[in-house]
């Protein structure tokens, strides 16, 4: 099965930057290292994230190629590769996966043949019922929704092996393969091995309190987003030097 | 970065620039929620003694402000002294209202608006603030429609303009978005962002003439301003190289040769930021993707 795997430190950053502008919708990208052959039971591990916007400005191609076109010249020098794209939108009430987003982890999925979209959703965190605050969404002709799961990095191996003994349902999503539309693009011949997905995040336990600690050191204040570098052209977007 | 949070990252307890910090953002209007928080709330404390009385509530009002996003009790506590102090004030009746809507209570928040309004149907602050309450609940549709009407009461009010420009950005209505552009370049056609932002929308809808639009727009932006407008030139550079890949053939000799000349000019200005800052990960990239496209 495509397992993801998103590092501890990859789940604060996006928190935090949703922290810094906390009245705004936000979109990041997520990058981990590359994978020349995806396979059928490749592990997708997550490692860093790039924020980018904290306005609409997700909605409009003028941003969004700039920044898929900055990132991916960034990734080819470093051997990362975009895995995704990360969001928040401002408003709790609203449609989860907004269609300027689906549209992006659409165009990632073109250029790297796997993608995730993760939202995040902040009424996970409210105090007393924490939670991990994200949900995962995997491409195979259509988002669709795939469990989170958070397993103890000292027990990742086995927590593999158990969840796949068990042969728990609820645990993995299985897409049944859907019939091969031609739509002339390449991705149809990748669809077979994107059949069976697993999100996996560190303990959740230790996620919130780490996150509290960092909330605590206003280490939201060092986020510096796309949008951010457009008015200081001096400050780095591209790697965050939290942690 | 700004004098007055230098000092307080070194001397948190100094009045002086936390005052001066305050009236900054109070002029400016900047809602740094964070740090009006982190200086107003012990300026008020401990130090309410060094501000004139008149100063002193407006950075109650100010910190309460700030507390509706990031400490609502203490703006509780804020809001029963400013009502104690202006008993029958329209001005703390509206913050009273705010506080209802960040607490979530949209039918009291409604109440106390409509309750403005019978005393004073055209209170513009009131009106908008109804406008607000249904985006917050979530009603996109409901909020175009509400926001509409507003603005045919106030069609100078170019922060709604803006408003309703997003809303319909994140509903993908492409051309009311360029309407509401429109206005906001009729309101203020010396603002550089506005010219910006609606090349932004033309080089989204992505035909060949919303190209050259766009490509005009993102000129004209330069031109009003040139030094801190970075990002018009990633829009010029984008626009006149997707005009030559996509679309050379379209293109005449001459409108190949003005295309080639902008996306030269894009591409130098856009070195010369970056070549005059310290080395950086964005830094190299942006130069290298600049010479691979050479």
């Amino acid at each position: 099965m495509s397992q993801f795997n998103l590092s501890n430190s990859t789940y604060h950053q996006l928190l935090l930057h949703a922290t810094k502008y906390f009245s705004e919708p936000i979109t990041g990208l997520l990058l981990g290292p590359e994978i020349k052959n995806i396979s059928s039971t490749s592990t997708i591990q997550i490692t860093n994230c790039v924020p980018l916007f904290h306005s609409n400005a997700f909605t409009l191609s003028s941003n969004v190629d700039l920044a898929l076109t900055l990132v991916s010249t960034f990734c080819e020098s470093n051997a990362l590769s975009i895995i995704g794209v990360y969001h928040s939108s401002s408003n709790n009430n609203s449609q989860d996966l907004p269609s300027p987003i689906k549209k992006i982890g659409e165009t990632i999925n073109k250029m790297t043949k796997t993608s995730v979209v993760l939202i995040i959703d902040d009424q996970k965190l409210k105090k007393g019922k924490e939670q991990s605050a994200i949900k995962a969404y995997c491409y195979s002709s259509k988002w669709i929704n795939v469990k989170v799961n958070s397993v103890s990095q000292k027990n990742f191996k086995e927590g593999i092996e158990e969840l796949s003994n068990e042969e728990n349902e609820k645990d993995v999503l299985v897409i049944e393969e859907e019939e091969e539309k031609e739509k002339g693009q390449g991705k149809t011949k990748n669809s077979k091995f994107l059949k069976n997905y697993q999100f996996q995040i560190g303990d959740e336990e230790m996620l919130v309190e780490k996150f509290k600690k960092l909330l605590l050191e206003e280490k939201f204040l060092q986020i510096v987003d796309f949008e951010e570098h457009l008015k200081n052209p001096e400050l780095d977007f591209l790697t965050q030097n939290i942690n | 970065m700004n004098k007055n949070l230098q000092i307080l990252k070194n001397k948190p307890n100094n009045w002086k620039a936390a005052r001066g910090l305050l009236r900054e953002y109070r002029e400016k209007q900047q809602r740094n929620s964070y740090e009006i928080m982190k200086y107003g709330l012990p300026l008020i404390k401990k130090n309410s003694k060094r501000l004139s009385k008149e100063e002193l509530f407006e950075v109650m009002e100010q910190v309460f402000l700030a507390g509706l996003d990031v400490n609502l009790e203490e703006s509780n506590a804020l809001l029963l002294k400013l009502q104690k102090q202006f008993p029958k004030s329209l001005r703390v009746t509206k913050l009273s209202g705010l506080f209802e809507e960040a607490m979530g209570h949209w039918k009291n928040a409604q109440i106390i608006y409509q309750s403005i309004l019978k005393d004073n149907p055209s209170d513009q602050i009131a009106q908008k603030r109804l406008v607000c309450i249904s985006k917050a609940q979530g009603n996109t549709k409901l909020t175009i429609q509400n926001l509409n009407k507003y603005l045919s009461h106030f069609q100078g009010d170019t922060e709604a303009w803006e408003e309703l420009l997003d809303l319909y950005l994140s509903q993908q209505c492409y051309s009311k978005a360029l309407f509401c552009c429109e206005e906001l370049i009729l309101a203020e056609p010396d603002n550089y962002q506005h010219h910006y932002q609606i090349a932004n929308i033309y080089y989204t809808i992505g035909k060949r003439s919303d190209l050259i639009k766009a490509r005009q727009y993102y000129a004209h932006s330069i031109k009003l301003l040139e030094e801190q407008n970075l990002k018009s030139f990633y829009g010029l550079y984008l626009t006149t190289n997707k005009l030559k890949t996509l679309f050379s053939r379209n293109l005449n000799q001459s409108e190949t040769q003005i295309n080639e000349q902008l996306l030269q000019f894009a591409k130098d200005k856009i070195k010369k930021f970056y070549l005059q800052k310290e080395d950086n990960n964005t830094k190299t990239t942006v130069l290298e993707l600049l010479e691979i496209d050479n």
